[in-house]
């Protein structure tokens, strides 16, 4: 589903900033896929080259076959923190996606029984300055999937939520991800979050990838309580220390 | 129905719900004892200050400043002989201009602030111009305009499109990219990311300049309308001036003070209808 060849993309700037320097990676469709790394290594970047939202300085992104060059139809995105905008109601929120689109008309009954199925049926009328963290990610996930998207992709989608909406959120996002009909790219500075989550799991040096982990026991129900998924952690957390990211070099 | 609204959060933090639901009814209790407060200090304001202008007008004992009384009553008469026609102008060429400068320069701000290269053409002379009194140039907007509303519209246009040019273009240019990439991401073209980002984010900007502007649209007319005019608050307080009617003077100004209280709490009442979600 995803094919990425020396990807290397720079900021304008005197010299320019680098911010991935030859990364390459492929995943099968229907996976579901998170990259960790430490802070400014370049994930956000990635997601949005993935989104056609920077032009590469050089190598390819590949999604579904056909080479990103743009706003991809069928791909959807969660953005960190400012996803929603203040000024819409939980409902054109939701729709927005589905009205820029021109789709509305055929797609109002699919962001209704989004919203409905997110609980934010009652609040449709409301602003995102009253909603909870949670419920504001439940409107960004539900204009998201109104889009009736193959790839998701997500910056840090819960960062910003305290510990147990986090795992509501997590459980929530594994249930819909558990169905393979959608492929998913998770980026997050959580490694509990990534080990729950990604199937496959990228880590992420300064501008590279460093690892790469499969993770077949992703996103089971009970999964955080397993040997399995402690052992998994330890060893992220082992992977994303800076001497070990020098060694992978 | 906040119940069953919360349940997701509800099942993580029992009792979440109730400590939201008092809330709720505590918020909407306090708002109507804040509006009762804040009418209080408004009639508190108003007895004040015509208490100061009394006992100013006592105290100095000139003719030029009547009291409240006389300058109400002076207010009753004049309205019925001309007054009531002249606000009537005035108020036209104020919101006209008001008008006009909203729709000519909030456009114009929004792409300034957005593209990067008109920015860059347009900004040096944004810059040298902003400053310079644009109220000086009557006597130029009159010989090329003519004395009649045009020219005097005109320059009133001009101050206060320079203002709420300016203010929507900083906001439009300090609109966090997270939105922009937000709506970009759902395929936006450009008249998208207008419509649904960069107007509504600007749009508070837009009634903070207005209403800067208004103060300043009044002042401008006043002057544009004390020379060579027959009409016009402006005209009327000029003439009752020549002649010496001071308490005309304050029915004239009386009125222009009404005309921009009026429009300021128009503009006020427009923004909470446009930018419902700033007041909730
Ligand atoms: N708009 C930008 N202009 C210049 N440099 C940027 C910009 N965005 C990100 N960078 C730089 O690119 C690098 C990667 O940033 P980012 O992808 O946001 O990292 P992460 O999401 O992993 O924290 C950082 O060094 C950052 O400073
Ligand atoms: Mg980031």
């Amino acid at each position: 589903m995803i094919e990425v060849r020396d990807l290397r993309v720079e900021y304008p700037g005197r010299p320019p900033a680098v911010a991935l320097a030859g990364v390459s990676f492929s995943l099968p469709r229907g996976t579901a896929c998170a990259i960790i790394g430490p802070s400014g290594c370049g994930k956000t970047t990635l997601l949005h080259a993935l989104a056609g939202l920077v032009t590469p300085a050089a190598g390819e992104v590949r999604v579904g076959g056909e080479v990103v060059r743009g706003p991809r139809e069928r791909t959807a995105v969660i953005l960190q923190d400012w996803g929603l905008f203040p000024w819409k109601t939980v409902w054109a929120n939701a729709a927005l996606g589905l009205e820029i689109r021109g789709r509305l008309r055929a797609g109002r009954a699919r962001v209704e029984g989004l919203l409905r199925e997110m609980g934010l049926w009652e609040l449709r009328h409301r602003f995102p300055a009253q909603l909870s963290g949670g419920q504001r990610q439940r409107v960004a996930i539900a204009r998201a999937l109104a889009l009736e998207p193959d790839l998701l992709l997500m910056d840090e989608p819960f960062s910003s939520l305290d510990a147990l909406t986090r795992e509501a959120m997590q459980e929530l996002v594994a249930g819909i991800l558990r169905r393979g009909e959608i492929t998913a790219v998770l980026v997050t500075h959580d490694i509990a979050e990534a080990a729950f989550l990604g199937q496959q799991i990228l880590v992420m040096a300064p501008g590279r990838i460093s690892w790469q982990v499969s993770n077949p026991g992703a996103m089971e129900p009970g999964y955080r309580a397993t040997g399995q998924f402690l052992d998994l952690c330890t060893r992220l957390r082992e992977l994303c220390r800076p001497e070990v990211m020098a060694r992978s070099a | 129905m906040p119940d069953r609204v919360t349940a997701h959060e509800g099942e993580a933090r029992p009792g979440r719900r109730w400590a939201a639901g008092t809330g709720v009814g505590k918020r909407v209790r306090s708002r109507g004892k804040a509006t009762a407060a804040l009418t209080l200090s408004y009639l508190g304001v108003v007895v004040l200050l015509l208490g100061a202008w009394w006992a100013l007008s006592r105290g100095l004992g000139l003719p030029a400043l009547p009291d409240p009384v006389a300058s109400f009553r002076a207010l009753g008469r004049a309205w019925g002989h001309g007054l009531a026609y002249h606000t009537a102008i005035s108020t036209w060429r104020v919101v006209s201009s008001l008008c006009l400068a909203a729709v000519t320069a909030v456009p114009a701000g929004m792409v300034l602030g957005q593209a990067r290269v008109a920015d860059r053409l347009a900004g040096p002379a944004i810059y040298l111009t902003y400053p310079v009194p644009k109220s000086v140039f009557l006597p130029v907007v009159m010989a090329v305009l003519g004395l009649g509303d045009v020219a005097r519209i005109f320059l009133v246009w001009l101050v206060v499109f320079f203002q709420v040019l300016v203010g929507t273009r900083d906001a439009s240019r300090s609109l966090s990219p997270q939105f922009l990439h937000s709506v970009h991401s759902l395929g936006a073209s450009a008249r998208d990311v207008y419509r649904h980002v960069v107007w509504p984010a600007v749009l508070p900007a837009v009634f903070t300049s207005l209403r800067v502007g208004l103060g300043t649209a009044i002042a401008v007319l006043f002057l544009a309308e004390t020379w060579a005019s027959q009409s016009g608050i402006g005209y009327f307080i000029m003439l009752a001036w020549t002649r010496l009617g001071w308490d005309e003077v304050m029915a004239g100004v009386l009125a222009m003070g009404a005309l921009g209280m009026g429009l300021y709490l128009i503009l006020d009442l427009l923004e909470r209808v446009s930018c419902p979600w700033r007041y909730v």
